[in-house]
């Protein structure tokens, strides 16, 4: 059976996957939530969504079909080349999503649960989702994105006596020398573009619509939460290491005294829908670079294990997780993955001279 | 086949029936011909077959007819005048015939018989459903009657557009059924797939509706994409949205499918009130449902794990309530639980004025009692009271609501907001899994539309409601496909 989603739905998991992140930056990523903040957030942006333009091309010319699998068919080396390089930096993703998770519950209102429980149950949930399958993982990214918007909501309200706007000052840029860092690493935070690139062969209709919902929605939202950020705490911005839970410890809604313990469970439950979203991605990178439909099924299930026992090996072992994340941060391993799918896939219907617009060149033989 | 042996056919009869009491078989002469009525006890109404067979039968002068099948043309054409009259060929037709409340007449010299529909078994009259009630609108509910209930759909719906078509399943039972849809309205695909499904049902025996329920269905544990409704109203409205009602003889609940999870919380009463009340109930019963399912859990996780987030003269009381009980809050909150499901299991199945002692008993003096003995702390009765009460406000959730209230406490208890975190996103996947015949579940919630928006949370004003037709797949953007179904 090959389910489908739409790409409101591929867009809302996205979106929720990457303010996953920006809620859990891990600290001392040299990440600075000052007024440059605004600046750096639309600069990123605007960076993927140039870096995007050939991959949203692409996408619009393989209706019906997935990139990978085009690539695939006409050059099975290349296919391969680019599902390996893919599969790994998706299992990192994955782990890295688990490792975040866990490190941001275990050190706000979670540290009730140890290491051991956090994967049994991380994992359970994870292995659960897969195996109900896209569709449903997809739709509950969407309830999910409603509560995080809920929530959002929610502290905007309970937070409107600490909003003071004159806290807010006119600079775009405060310090010069980490702009330009801030920006690259805000845009090797994207991975969302490699879960594009592995499922927009399952969406069904406008599969590319998905991106520019994706940037936009991002865009406006992580602008939203700087609004916040500054605007509730000031000069003090720049200090915090996890300034959204900071922002709901301080939500007071006459219920409940603060809101954080709901904040850490709208993250906890967006990184098992991210890893999941994170693991589909690989079994159809596996079913379209190496054409195996019954293998992909029980990898998938091997990867989000993978994933969740890499995760805890870079919790007990620090030195190896930091190269890697060092390299991932410099964004160009995403922007080079991104250009090179998206180029690869574009030559491969100009040598076959299809692919027209709202045509499938997988299917003409 | 039927033979033109009068003798030979009522023994085959006879013994087909194991010469079971109920089959009654009358002889006599008309027209100076031997025939035999053959019916079944109970099933058929003795004014109606004086009325309509025995009258006109004995009306037949003597020796008027002499060819058995001038005899057999005669009841079969002007002879007779009953609404349901058909010929029968075979003793299995004869038997299947008097199941079903007809009289069957068997000819002496000819080879086939005529039924004639004289039915007439007791049956509940019309009365308000227990469990789907409104304050405003029709009071009819189905009956256990299948063709009581076909008139209660066809008095709603009388034009072409309602098509009623009966078969029968169930090799022992051989229980009829009901597929009913609107042509129009309904994917043929929703249809076919609804009829092939009901006629290759493996069961022999079917009493309730209920039976049949699990083959309509996907395999989920806790949810169903098929509805259930005792009324006629809620029926023909679903039916309008291109639903297919299956309606089964002996069942007051007739089936719809697909069903939608955000249906569970709408109300009938809500289309004749304000829109803007009735957006208000529906937030309401939402908040009930979260309220029933989370409460107690919730309670036993910040007890337990995160007394920061309770405002401090709250957790002051809580404090100096629980102090007082012998029992952790976990254990506390199971006990109450499970004593309250024991006791809405006994309340239900009790007469109704037993089940009032019983809530009387259960609810104000052991509840007051466990209290002041100070075996449970008076803050977590009134949570799982109010969790209990909620639950009652969607009411065809309650047992679903039961069990997710029961895990979440548990997890809840055990590992704070993380172990209430993972149940919920277990459950949310688990529902948004659901979905067959091309629609899902938590549609129009997840995936999101617009469209279907204008009765789910909200109900638009009927100005514009009534403008447009509110068809289930056009309305959540869904389609049928094979895999589907």
């Amino acid at each position: 059976m090959t389910s489908e989603i739409g790409y409101g739905g591929l867009a809302a998991a996205m979106v929720l996957s990457r303010i996953f992140t920006e809620a859990t930056w891990l600290p001392r990523e040299c990440t600075e939530y000052g007024m440059q903040r605004f600046t750096v957030t639309i600069t990123s942006f605007l960076l993927i969504a140039v870096i995007m333009i050939p991959l949203f091309i692409a996408a619009g010319k393989t209706a019906g079909g997935d990139l990978i699998s085009a690539i695939s068919q006409r050059s099975k080396a290349l296919g391969a080349f680019i599902g390996v390089i893919l599969s790994v930096y998706l299992l990192f993703a994955a782990s890295e999503t688990a490792l975040r998770s866990h490190y941001y519950a275990s050190s706000t209102v979670f540290d009730s649960a140890s290491s051991l429980y956090f994967y049994v149950f991380v994992g359970a949930a994870l292995l659960f989702a897969v195996y109900k399958g896209l569709e449903a993982s997809s739709r509950t990214g969407v309830i999910i994105f409603g509560g995080l918007i809920f929530l959002l909501l929610l502290m905007t309200a309970a937070l409107l006596p600490e909003i003071k706007p004159d806290r807010l000052y006119p600079a775009l840029i405060d310090d010069e020398e980490s702009f330009f860092p801030q920006v690259i690493k805000e845009l090797s935070e994207n991975a969302e573009a490699l879960i594009f690139i592995a499922l927009c062969g399952r969406v069904r209709g406008r599969s590319r619509s998905a991106l520019p919902v994706y940037i936009a929605v991002s865009c406006a939202l992580m602008l939203f939460m700087t609004f916040l950020y500054n605007t509730v705490f000031g000069r003090l911005t720049p200090l915090l290491d996890f300034p959204f839970y900071t922002l709901s410890s301080v939500s007071d809604i006459t219920l409940l005294h603060r809101i954080n313990g709901i904040d850490v469970m709208v993250w906890v439950m967006a990184s098992v829908i991210k890893a999941a979203f994170l693991t589909f991605a690989f079994r159809e990178t596996i079913k379209g670079a190496f054409g195996s439909e019954k293998a992909a099924k029980p990898l998938s299930y091997a990867f989000a294990l993978a994933s969740l026992a890499l995760s805890g090996l870079f919790t007990v072992f620090p030195g190896m997780f930091e190269p890697i994340s060092k390299l991932c941060s410099s964004g160009i391993p995403l922007a080079a993955v991104v250009l090179l799918v998206s180029s690869a896939a574009l030559l491969c219907m100009r040598e076959r001279g299809e692919g027209r617009k709202g045509t499938s060149f997988l299917t003409k033989k | 086949m039927l033979e033109k042996s009068l003798e030979k056919n009522t023994i085959t009869i006879r013994t087909l029936m194991k010469n079971s009491s109920d089959l009654i078989l009358k002889y006599a002469r008309a027209g100076g011909i031997d025939i035999c009525i053959v019916s079944c006890d109970g099933q058929t109404d003795a004014r109606k077959l004086a009325e309509l067979v025995y009258h006109p039968l004995s009306a037949l002068d003597a020796d008027s007819v002499t060819d058995p099948d001038d005899l057999a043309a005669k009841i079969g054409g002007e002879l007779l005048i009953a609404a349901d009259e058909k010929p029968v060929y075979s003793p299995a037709e004869v038997i299947n015939a008097i199941m079903n409340g007809f009289c069957v007449i068997l000819i002496d010299g000819a080879d086939r018989g005529y039924a004639v529909g004289v039915q007439g078994f007791e049956t509940r009259s019309v009365t308000q459903p227990e469990n789907h009630r409104n304050v405003r609108g029709s009071r009819e509910g189905f009956v256990e009657a299948l063709h009581t209930n076909i008139s209660l759909v066809r008095r709603r719906v009388k034009s072409t557009e309602l098509v009623i078509k009966t078969m029968s399943v169930g090799k022992t039972s051989n229980t009829e059924i009901c597929v009913c849809y609107m042509p129009g309205r309904t994917d043929a695909k929703l249809v076919k797939a609804v009829t092939e499904k009901l006629e290759t049902l493996p069961l022999s025996l079917i009493l309730e509706s209920g039976y049949i329920q699990p083959f309509l269905e996907r395999k989920d544990p806790l949810f169903s994409e098929v509805g259930a409704t005792e009324r006629p109203d809620v029926l023909v409205s679903k039916l309008y949205e291109g639903r297919v009602g299956v309606i089964v003889d002996g069942s007051p609940f007739v089936l719809f499918v697909p069903k939608l999870f955000s249906e569970n919380f709408i109300m009938l009463d809500d289309y004749v009130e304000k829109p803007v009340f009735a957006l208000f109930i529906r937030a309401v019963r939402y908040l009930a449902f979260l309220i029933s399912i989370l409460l107690p859990g919730f309670y036993a996780a910040l007890a337990n794990f995160h007394p920061e987030l309770i405002p401090v003269s709250l957790l002051r009381n809580l404090a100096a309530s629980e102090s007082l009980t012998p029992y952790s809050v976990l254990t506390e909150c199971v006990i109450l639980d499970l004593f309250y499901e024991i006791m809405r299991e006994a309340g239900l199945r009790l007469p109704s004025n037993v089940g009032h002692a019983i809530s009387i008993v259960g609810g104000i003096v052991i509840g007051d009692i466990v209290v002041s003995a100070g075996l449970v702390g008076a803050p977590m009765l009134l949570t799982v009271a109010i969790a209990s009460i909620s639950g009652y406000i969607v009411s065809d959730l309650n047992n679903q609501i039961a069990l997710m209230r029961f895990a979440v406490i548990i997890m809840g208890g055990a590992f704070g907001l993380f172990g209430i975190t993972i149940t919920l996103l277990i459950f949310c996947i688990g529902v948004c899994s659901v979905g067959a015949y091309g629609v899902p579940f938590t549609a129009p919630l997840s995936p999101f539309s617009f469209k279907g928006m204008r009765d789910t949370l909200l109900r638009i004003s009927w100005h514009h409601l009534g403008r447009t037709d509110p068809e289930i797949y056009e309305m959540n953007g869904a389609e049928i496909k094979e895999d589907d179904i």
